[in-house]
């Protein structure tokens, strides 16, 4: 490998797998948001209180992370030739979808509590 | 036929310029270099590659009217005026329409493109079946111009890393011959986040090549032979 810590194909394949599955469960919602209709903040609370769902949120929320890591390293990649800018915002884009996920998954705890 | 070409010689010209043409003796059967040879007759400094003038070598690979492609088997009729020529882009230009091809070159060495065998060489041929040859075909007629490659925005943006369609249609082209035995290591050698995932599969190559070859495809070929060896 001639960058350590960077690898090519098990993001390329992570980020297809995560591609499908935030795809199939937008729809899931969006149909779901359709047929259950009205559908108020209480039944959306109450909606991710059942554990089936709280855990395919949480595997939302996991796939969409991957996914915009792995997109916006490609960018990154692109267009910041120099490796001091790289690092800086591969860190800014790591601590911030590290901070979005913590909170994310906070709010998916929370839920249990109220 | 007016022509407006990128002039650049680095003992006398301090930045580049474009330079305007006019020639009256152009008739419509002829192509793009043969204009360009009878514009040598009237300025003979202005400097480009040319040899086989038929689509064989790939040696006037250039940038016309925005779009590379190559000038000896470009027609003349529908080319817009002033047909604009320009070097091949992203590579460092030695003189006008003349580019300096060793990063090229050099992605093409670092696909070795030629067979690996580790078994004993056979005193006859290393046969292979009908079926095994025709993978081959689509892959192995690349001239090595460098049309796609200079037209990839992912080797404008990584031209030292990136290994660029050219390279990357060769390396297809040993890792999908029956008759080699380093396709572990070749995908191996590959599975960095710049030699082949720059691909963005933007299709400029397919694009622009003058052999009407597909770099996208054999890229996409590359991955798809990586994810089965993964499994």
């Amino acid at each position: 490998m001639s960058s350590p810590g960077l690898q090519g194909l098990r993001p390329w394949i992570i980020q297809r797998i995560s591609a499908v599955f935030i795809a199939v469960f937008i729809i899931y919602i969006f149909l779901l948001a359709l047929i259950s209709s009205p559908f108020n903040s209480n039944d959306w609370a109450a909606w991710v209180a059942i554990p089936y769902n709280n855990i395919f949120i949480g595997l939302f929320l996991i796939a969409v992370l991957w996914h915009a890591w792995i997109g916006i390293r490609d960018i990154v990649l692109d267009y910041i030739p120099n490796v001091v800018g790289r690092l800086l915002m591969l860190t800014l884009v790591g601590s911030t979808l590290t901070g979005s996920g913590l909170w994310g998954f906070k709010a998916l705890f929370m839920v249990f509590i109220k | 036929m007016r022509l407006r070409i990128y002039r650049y010689n680095p003992e006398t010209d301090k930045k580049p310029y474009m330079q305007d043409y006019q020639l009256d003796n152009v008739s419509s059967d002829m192509m793009l270099l043969d204009v360009l040879l009878l514009l040598k007759e009237q300025d003979s400094s202005l400097g480009f590659r040319r040899s086989c003038r038929e689509g064989v070598c790939g040696s006037d690979g250039m940038n016309i009217n925005g779009t590379n492609g190559l000038a000896c088997i470009t027609p003349v009729t529908g080319l817009k005026e002033p047909v604009e020529l320009r070097p091949m882009p992203r590579l460092p230009v030695i003189r006008d329409l003349i580019v300096d091809m060793d990063q090229f070159y050099k992605q093409y060495r670092d696909v070795k493109p030629f067979l690996d065998v580790k078994d004993p060489l056979p005193e006859v041929e290393l046969k292979q079946t009908p079926e095994e040859r025709d993978k081959l075909d689509g892959l192995y007629e690349c001239i090595l111009c460098g049309c796609c490659t200079t037209s990839c925005p992912s080797f404008w943006w990584n031209p030292d890393k990136f290994l660029g369609p050219a390279a990357l249609l060769q390396a297809a082209r040993f890792i999908g011959d029956s008759r080699d035995q380093a396709t572990e290591e070749r995908l191996q050698a590959l599975d960095d986040p710049f030699k082949l995932f720059r691909c963005h599969t933007i299709m400029n190559c397919v694009q622009v090549c003058p052999k009407g070859l597909n770099p996208t495809k054999a890229i996409g070929d590359i991955k798809k032979a990586m994810v089965k060896k993964s499994m």
